[in-house]
């Protein structure tokens, strides 16, 4: 038998993609979203292979954020308009479950358009992703561990807010900068190839930076709830 | 739980009071009824007594626990049915049960839900999206969800909203049902024919405080403490 917070967690989860599957509403959205922000920075900034290390990972990384904003400003939206948080909020030991089960979801959203996303820019750009498929996946493992970790606290934070799609990317932008600079640096190194112990310690940093995230926002995610339900 | 006991309690919302110096007790196996007009502080006292709002001054005991004690460790003693139904719109009523099931980590789940969905007349509409159900399918869905963790306090905001005559037939069935239980039944509700039947006390609010406190006997109790006192 699971720990009872996994079990409720993997309940959640399996909850959200229970009903995205029914309606397809965040994964045909940012899928869609993601191949066109993809294609405009494709036909706007590609020149030839030789530059294309220099501009692939902030445009990877600009697809990622911009991207999982979309599916991060739902995260909360059937709580929201159900008022099932008042629900939630009676069970026992939901407030780390309903956080791990909405960030696990949100992963398995933003995974699915990079899935879709990351072979159309690697083909695009000619990048050499087989040679080191390990330190790509990793570095995008952590990156993407870090936005959707730290937008699951923040959705969360403004669920109740009328201004909450605009206020969302207002403040997760900026607080997602440190995660940003690694994930690009770590994706540069990589596809340069010129110092790939460097990468490794930008994605060290940025498994950190993840680690004291995942460790702080459970035990506040229980103020969160209390102030929202 | 055998006892919920209010001591001097009040709320204030900035200067005004939705409830002041209200004390009572609750007993198992009891079902009370709580009446007044709008804004005399329903459903706010229901919302203290659900842990979901915390009291500006007083006390809530839940036998030995107080209010902060039950809102850290006890919830789950508690069944909700508030004015919104708390159920997923995409989910069937079937799912919904199954999703708050796991999430309170009951066992049997699938007899569990079978049996509270025939309980409360949705056995047939079981798979049925809630977005695609009535008003009264969703309020006896509601019922299901809020006694599904077999609490022991039962707190209901206007349960009959919806509901037509059958939907009040099964509710007085399931009352009568949890009453022999020794469950603690509290609603707050306008259809005094309904509360009559439905409860063995009313509790009379007006302007936050307890107007009267009577016990029903015999049917036409309600009407006449009703003119009186709401």
């Amino acid at each position: 038998m699971p720990p009872r917070f996994l079990q409720q967690t993997l309940t959640i989860t399996a909850k959200d993609l229970r009903r995205e599957l029914r309606s397809r509403e965040v994964t045909t959205t940012t899928i869609f979203f993601s191949v066109v922000v993809m294609l405009v920075f494709v036909f706007s900034f590609y020149r030839d292979s030789r530059t294309a290390p220099l501009i692939f990972p902030g445009i990877l990384w600009v697809s990622i954020l911009f991207t999982s904003t979309l599916s991060l400003t739902r995260s909360f939206a059937d709580e929201r308009e159900s008022g099932c948080l008042r629900a939630l909020a009676l069970i026992p030991g939901t407030s780390v479950s309903l956080y791990l089960g909405k960030l696990l979801t949100n992963l398995v959203y933003i995974l699915t358009f990079e899935l879709a996303l990351l072979p159309l820019l690697v083909f695009s750009f000619e990048v050499p992703f087989f040679e080191n498929p390990g330190a790509y996946l990793a570095s995008l493992a952590a990156g993407t561990l870090g936005i959707a970790a730290i937008g699951t606290f923040l959705s969360a934070m403004l669920v109740h807010h009328r201004l909450r799609d605009i206020l969302l990317p207002l403040i997760l932008y900026p607080l997602l900068v440190p995660v940003l600079i690694a994930s690009v640096r770590s994706t540069q190194l990589i596809l340069t190839g010129e110092d790939l112990e460097a990468a490794y310690s930008w994605i060290r940093m940025l498994f950190g930076v993840d680690a004291l995230v995942l460790l702080g926002a459970p035990a506040l995610f229980g103020n969160v709830l209390s102030a929202i339900e | 739980m055998k006892l919920v006991r209010l001591e001097k309690v009040s709320r204030a919302y900035g200067r005004t009071f939705a409830l002041h110096r209200v004390s009572t007790t609750f007993e198992s196996g009891s079902a009370t009824a709580l009446l007044g007009g709008n804004g005399a502080g329903k459903t706010t006292l229901l919302n203290i007594l659900a842990t979901l709002d915390a009291p500006t001054q007083g006390e809530v005991h839940y036998d030995a626990l107080s209010w902060a004690q039950v809102t850290r460790r006890a919830r789950r003693s508690i069944g909700w049915v508030g004015h919104d139904p708390l159920l997923y719109a995409n989910l069937s009523g079937a799912e919904n049960l199954t999703f708050y099931a796991r999430m309170y980590g009951l066992s049997d789940i699938h007899d569990l839900t079978q049996g509270l969905l025939e309980r409360v007349g949705m056995a047939d509409a079981h798979d049925r999206l809630v977005r695609d159900c009535s008003r009264g399918m969703v309020q006896r869905l509601t019922l299901a969800r809020a006694l599904l963790h077999d609490p022991a306090l039962v707190l209901l905001d206007e349960p009959l909203t919806g509901l037509d005559r059958a939907g009040r037939a099964d509710l007085s069935k399931l009352f009568d049902m949890l009453r022999s239980q020794g469950k603690i039944l509290i609603l707050s509700t306008h259809d005094l024919a309904t509360a009559d039947a439905l409860c063995d006390r009313a509790l009379f609010l007006r302007r936050g405080r307890v107007a009267h406190d009577t016990a029903l006997t015999s049917p036409g109790d309600l009407l006449s403490a009703y003119e009186e006192y709401a």
